[in-house]
């Protein structure tokens, strides 16, 4: 026997194994998401939300949302923000050292003047300059916080310091709320259930190419675009699914950076964002699950699957690696800061099964993938290569891949139903054919390129710059 | 008499808007706080009727705009579901002269506004 | 180690693959095949509902104001919806929409509502779904009872209060309040499972506004043995300020249960006579941040004439190492006109930092109310 065989033999056994387990994960999580959502939609079909907008007993919610260069949307994004029905809460705006006109322009439009303010300083932040709020009692919910630029986690962190309401809502300025959101944020918090719910996450949907007005969404579109489409597509498969079915296990790791709710409390003792590290939505979740873990008081990461946020996904090739490229140092950097839970039953599922498995099915896929593919040219240059074989493989692995995203597709349809015609649905389903050509190999490219800058030690945050929604008056 | 009825849901607004017309006012509807300011702004209506949890801009908005550009003092009635005393002292706080809380009759509405009406008519 | 001579992939035939991947592609045509179908299928459904909704709004609307005469004694149905009417689907979405309607109307038009219900014979509807297996069809049957105000299916729903399903369990206990008002919390005499915050959300919108006869129990509701009732009870004191329970309630500050201790708090923030401020900062020291946060906010909303009694006190925790005790301190003082105000301007760190910051933000803020009041 050579060398190159057992080398050969060893890295065919090792690639077939991991694909095995992780098609067995697919399935797995496939069915624990059709449980866990139709208990869900049974749960709350006929829940009144209106009746926590009406109470006095309403818990009190701070919403932060950092904003950086927004000039062009800020103004109506907070209007829309102010118009959430929920009556116990506060709209905190952090204007992470703009180099734009965004807080003139807020300045302007709602009369504010500034404050007296002690912020304190629970969690280690840049400078403020300044606490800012509304002269005009209708807007006496919102506060506008100035500060120098830090990024984004040291932003959400002077939110935290400032909010006075025991639980925070992060967001992004940009995104779309329903406004039922924190009506239905609010409501698992408020269950009992013999657990302490600590953060609770919600969906987060693209929404190019939708009817936007007055920074409100009036109609869902299937994105034109090819792009934002197969985006579309990733996130229905991965919260509809995904999500849904860790949720279930409470294994959840992350909560979208774009949408999530939290016990500041319990942030606050955590200490806070991290701002070391680009993927901080996810380092805080895993934070303070290991805080709680390792304090044994029993606690849940809870998800809400409606469609209640909707955000503009990247257009072009470009900015969308730079995302990805971001998303994965985020992943690395998390992990690694937390290794100490990996395999360590003192975590109990979240080091015996969360943890493996964002590290090999998450982190390592897009690896093993590249390396699959490099050893699969080797082979064939060393004449190694089943031909027949190959194709039979990838033509089964291919159509696996088609029906996992023909599934949530078809999940989306039998719960949401945002696209309703039929034609959407085939447009989405011709993505999902076209996906493993047009988009697979690019996201597999930006990850792997994500790795190689972070051992560069490449830090920056992958500027992103937005195309601004389809604005139309009303006809 | 022209009535400016905001109002998010459609039973209610057609119920109101069936009432009113019995009364034989001049009746308006606008489905969300935007409308409703454009509304105010087109037709400066002599009373206003509006529901505080409504999309694009609430009631409250609704109170202060019209307490702070206009003129005419134009009575207001809210009517909403929200009862909560911090609510409801915002809203009178912020001008509005009369706060019903849903559920609600139409007939103690119908008799509220005609007293307004009569009040400030004077 | 033999195994490694035999290439893996040669163990696999590729015939089986291939009949995999035609099996799951076989798979996925049909699924997309039902996607399509059930889209079309809703469609129509959607496409009819929109026919429907006119003439169930005008019906509607003729109910709620309809007026009873020796001539009339029913609600005129057109023809159109009396034919529409032999449609299980048809009714639910009927039904639904009275619903909508019911929860925004009280007096006549409510009343109205519930006549037209009782003369379609929609309770037949609801009480075939009410025997169903599924949980949450019969929850949500008992929500429908309830907003149609159908007592007569009392006996039904009342054994349903300590049902191991909570959702039944939820729905059942807010539908005997609404039907019952205070009468109908008696439950919370043996309830054993704990109510949620949510669920007592729900107890309260059903219960009414103002207070009858029929609040009885309260006493033994704050000693039950559920930590969950006595906090429910909490809420129920603050809001219909009774003040008799004022002892009782400040029992409450030394219950096991942090949570508790906090909700009595509250409550005591609307009930609170001139021994208060005293029993409050009793117990200052033993608790926890949380209470102390707590108490102090109390304080605050208790008005001068309490606060002004602790001034002493406040004056120390002025001194305390937590800025937001520190900020809640102040806050406290800066309701006291005269001798709070005074005491911070006297302050012997008054010009330092952190309280230079935190005492002026304390003062803007009451002047700020005080304007605004």
């Amino acid at each position: 026997m050579s060398w190159q065989q057992i080398i050969f033999g060893f890295f065919s056994y090792g690639i077939l194994l991991y694909s095995l387990v992780l098609l067995a994960f697919y399935l797995f999580i496939a069915l624990f998401a059709i449980g866990e959502i139709r208990h869900y939609l049974w749960a709350n079909r006929f829940t009144d939300y209106r009746v926590l907008a009406v109470s006095s007993n309403a818990p009190g919610m701070s919403i932060l949302a950092p904003a950086y260069n927004e000039a062009a949307t800020v103004v109506e994004n907070v209007r829309s923000l102010l118009s959430i029905h929920y009556n116990n809460l506060e709209v905190i705006i952090i204007n992470d050292g703009s180099k734009d006109e965004s807080l003139q322009k807020l300045i302007a439009e709602y009369d504010l003047h500034k404050v007296d303010f002690f912020v304190q300083e629970r969690v280690a932040t840049k400078k403020v300059r300044g606490v800012y709020k509304s002269a005009n009692p209708v807007f006496h919910k919102l506060i506008v916080v100035d500060k120098e630029n830090g990024g984004k986690a040291d932003a959400l962190n002077v939110g935290i310091n400032i909010a006075g309401k025991p639980y925070i809502v992060c967001i992004d300025v940009d995104c779309i709320l329903e406004q039922d959101a924190l009506l239905k944020m609010a409501k698992p918090f408020l269950e009992e259930k013999g657990y302490r719910v600590i953060a609770s996450g919600g969906v987060v949907r693209i929404a190019n190419s939708c009817l936007i007005r007055n920074g409100r969404l009036e109609k869902v579109n299937l994105p034109d675009r090819f792009l934002p489409r197969v985006q579309t597509l990733e996130y229905i498969r991965a919260f509809l699914l995904g999500r849904m079915a860790w949720s279930r296990m409470n294994g959840l790791l992350l909560i979208s950076g774009a949408f999530g709710a939290f016990e500041k409390e319990i942030v606050i003792a955590c200490g806070g964002y991290n701002h070391k590290t680009v993927g901080e939505d996810m380092e805080l979740v895993v934070r303070m699950r290991r805080y709680m873990e390792e304090r044994k008081e029993p606690y849940k990461v809870t998800y809400i699957p409606d469609p209640l946020c909707w955000t503009e996904a990247p257009v072009s090739y470009k900015i969308l690696g730079r995302q990805r490229n971001r998303w994965t140092r985020g992943t690395i950097e998390t992990l690694r800061f937390h290794k100490i839970m990996f395999l360590n039953p003192r975590y109990r599922l979240l080091g015996m099964l969360s943890y493996p498995y964002w590290l090999f099915f998450e982190l390592l896929a897009p690896i093993v993938e590249f390396a699959g593919i490099a050893g699969l040219l080797l082979s064939a240059l060393f004449g190694f290569l089943n031909w027949s074989v190959f194709f039979a493989l990838l033509g089964f692995i291919v159509s696996f891949g088609f029906l996992y995203s023909i599934f949530a597709i078809l999940m989306e349809v039998l719960t949401y139903n945002q696209y309703k015609q039929s034609k959407d649905i085939l447009r989405l389903v011709l993505t999902a054919i076209l996906e493993p050509v047009l988009f697979h190999p690019f996201v597999v490219w930006s990850a792997i390129r994500g790795n190689i800058d972070l051992l560069r030690k490449k830090n920056s945050w992958g500027e992103m710059t937005r195309q601004g929604f389809v604005v139309k008056k009303n006809p | 008499m022209k009535i400016l009825v905001a109002e998010d849901e459609t039973i209610m607004l057609k119920t109101i808007d069936f009432r009113l017309k019995k009364d034989g006012y001049e009746v308006f509807l606008a489905e969300d706080g935007q409308k409703a300011l454009e509304k105010i702004e087109e037709l400066s209506p002599d009373l206003i009727i509006t529901d505080i949890m409504m999309p694009y801009a609430s009631g409250l908005e609704i109170v202060g705009f019209v307490r702070k550009n206009k003129e005419k003092r134009i009575p207001i009635i809210i009517l909403s579901a929200m009862g909560q005393e911090d609510v409801v002292l915002e809203a009178f706080g912020l001008g509005a002269d009369d706060y019903i809380t849903k559920p609600f009759s139409p007939n103690e509405l119908s008799v509220r506004v005609k007293r307004l009406l009569s009040v400030t008519g004077r | 180690m033999p195994f490694l001579e035999v290439h893996p992939i040669q163990y696999l035939k590729t015939g089986y693959l291939v009949v995999a991947m035609f099996v799951l592609l076989g798979v996925l045509f049909s699924v997309v095949l039902f996607m399509l179908l059930y889209l079309l299928a809703r469609k129509k459904r959607e496409k009819q509902k929109e026919r429907w909704h006119q003439p169930v709004d005008l019906l509607i609307r003729r109910a709620i104001f309809f007026e009873e005469s020796p001539d009339r004694m029913q609600i005129p149905i057109t023809p159109g919806v009396s034919r529409w009417l032999k449609r299980s689907y048809f009714r639910q979405f009927l039904l639904d929409e009275m619903i909508t309607a019911k929860k925004s109307f009280s007096g006549n038009a409510a009343e109205n509502l519930v006549r037209l219900y009782n003369q379609l014979r929609l309770e037949r509807l609801s009480l075939t779904k009410l025997s169903s297996l599924k949980w949450h069809i019969r929850a949500r049957c008992i929500q429908e009872l309830a907003a149609m105000d159908q007592k007569d299916q009392v006996g039904k729903i009342y054994r349903l209060t300590n049902h191991p399903n909570e959702f039944i369990r939820m729905e059942a206990q807010s539908a005997i309040v609404h039907f019952y008002g205070f009468e109908g919390l008696r439950f919370l005499d043996v309830v054993s499972q704990p109510i949620s915050e949510w669920q007592q959300i729900q107890l309260l919108a059903q219960l009414p506004k103002t207070l009858g006869a029929g609040l009885k129990g309260m006493e033994s509701w704050l000693k039950s043995s559920n930590s969950s009732v006595i906090s429910f009870a909490l809420k129920l004191a603050r809001i219909h300020r009774r003040f008799e329970l004022h002892d009782a309630v400040a029992g409450c500050l030394d219950h096991h249960n942090p949570a508790v201790r906090i909700q009595a708090l509250k409550c005591l923030q609307d009930i609170c006579n001139e021994t208060t401020a005293t029993l409050i900062i009793g117990r200052y020291e033993k608790n926890d941040r949380l209470y102390r946060i707590a108490a102090l906010e109390t304080l605050q909303c208790m008005g001068p004439e309490s606060a002004e009694q602790q001034i002493g006190f406040l004056q120390k925790e002025l001194l305390n190492e937590d800025d937001t005790i520190k900020l809640a301190t102040a806050r406290v003082l800066a309701t006291v006109s005269g001798r709070g105000t005074q005491s911070l301007d006297d302050f012997e760190k008054a010009g330092e930092y952190p309280w230079n910051e935190i005492i002026r933000q304390a003062k803007g803020e009451q002047t700020k109310s005080g304007k605004a009041a």
